[in-house]
């Protein structure tokens, strides 16, 4: 019963985290500039991941493997965040304009 | 259950294939580079949830240095690359 | 060059870094005499590298206060992001917009420039001495307030008593 449970928690999680990542693909392919193709990756691919752990998490039995794997999410976002930081500082400096709205 | 993260692991991985589109089309390095951010991200998720379905704890420790390694080649690209090379 | 190593502020780091080494081990203890000299040169390179300047050090009752608001911000700013690409109209209207901080340390404006770009709607670019441009999706006035608000709370997680008014 409590298995089960947990097992739809974690599907729940795994599958929002899942739409997540497409969301973030389906921007990185429909977005019109390098900026707001960032804000996508990074935001939408972050919260991704942090479901999917979420999802494993309550499924690994153990608070070390669950620790170890929001440890692998930390990295991500602490990665991601400097980054999208530094691409856009580079894409800005070299002159990549920003797309405005007509 | 092990099947479920499999097919959702198979999923991400569809999803990488389709950021390489970004990559053909560009145009600039810098958005080139953005596919280095999405194997990044969505490689630690393939990994963690293919050592759940796999039963393989290792692939954890994988997916942390999956996770670093891909800081270090945004590093290596802005230190590196002109960016003003091509615009839009 | 001793004793700086022999604080509680080392104590502290090296406590962190071997809690860091347990979680990697998956807590196995066999390899103790390899995480001890791997904390011990983690400690002194943090200790090296981070000299405290005067005035801030990292607190921990800042980052217990900055932790669920850094998770709940940054999941609303996939949410946010997610719903632009999907809908068919995806609504963008990008500006780019200044904002100066008060924030003289440059390690805790380093971090707030990096954690604008997880927040709802905003991308931190390039910082110029104390301004940083941030990339808007949500129009001048939200990224404002919202880099106001980051602003006070990382000022928090920094122990930094604000200089001037906001």
């Amino acid at each position: 019963m409590i298995s089960s449970l947990v097992n739809i928690a974690s599907i729940l999680f795994v599958v929002a985290g899942a739409f997540f990542f497409l969301a973030g693909t389906v921007g990185l392919l429909r977005f019109p500039d390098v900026y707001t193709r960032l804000h996508s990756l990074t935001k939408a691919d972050n919260t991704g991941l942090g479901l999917v752990v979420v999802g494993l998490a309550i499924q690994s039995g153990s608070v070390l493997a669950a620790l170890k794997m929001i440890l692998a999410w930390l990295f991500v976002l602490v990665s991601g965040a400097t980054a999208a930081h530094l691409i856009s500082t580079t894409a800005l400096k070299g002159g990549i304009r920003v797309w405005r709205k007509e | 259950m092990n099947t479920f993260f499999t097919i959702v692991a198979g999923f991400l991985l569809v999803n990488i294939a389709a950021g390489l589109v970004r990559v053909y089309r560009g145009p600039s390095p810098a958005d080139r580079m953005l596919s280095a951010q999405l194997f990044g991200t969505t490689g630690v998720a393939i990994l963690l949830l293919l050592s759940q379905s796999l039963s393989t704890p290792a692939l954890v420790d994988a997916a942390l240095v999956l996770g670093l390694l891909a800081a270090v080649a945004v590093v290596a690209f802005v230190t590196r690359i002109p960016q003003n090379e091509r615009d839009e | 060059m001793l004793p700086q190593y022999f604080t509680r502020r080392a104590a502290l780091h090296a406590l962190v870094f071997s809690g860091l080494w347990l979680l990697l081990t998956g807590g196995d203890f066999g390899t103790w005499y390899l995480g001890a000299v791997a904390v011990a040169a983690a400690t002194v390179v943090s200790i090296r590298l981070f000299p405290e300047g005067p005035g801030w050090r990292w607190t921990v009752g800042g980052t217990v206060r900055f932790a669920p608001f850094f998770v709940r911000q940054s999941i609303s700013g996939g949410f946010d992001v997610a719903l632009r690409a999907i809908r068919p109209s995806m609504p963008l209207d990008p500006e780019l917009v200044e904002y100066e901080t008060s924030l003289e340390n440059p390690t805790a404006l380093a971090f707030m420039a990096n954690v604008v770009s997880l927040l709802p709607g905003t991308l931190g670019t390039e910082v110029k001495g104390r301004r940083i441009v941030i990339h808007s999706l949500v129009g001048a006035r939200r990224a404002t307030d919202g880099a106001r608000d980051l602003e006070t709370r990382v000022a928090d997680l920094f122990g930094l008593s604000r200089e001037g008014s906001a």
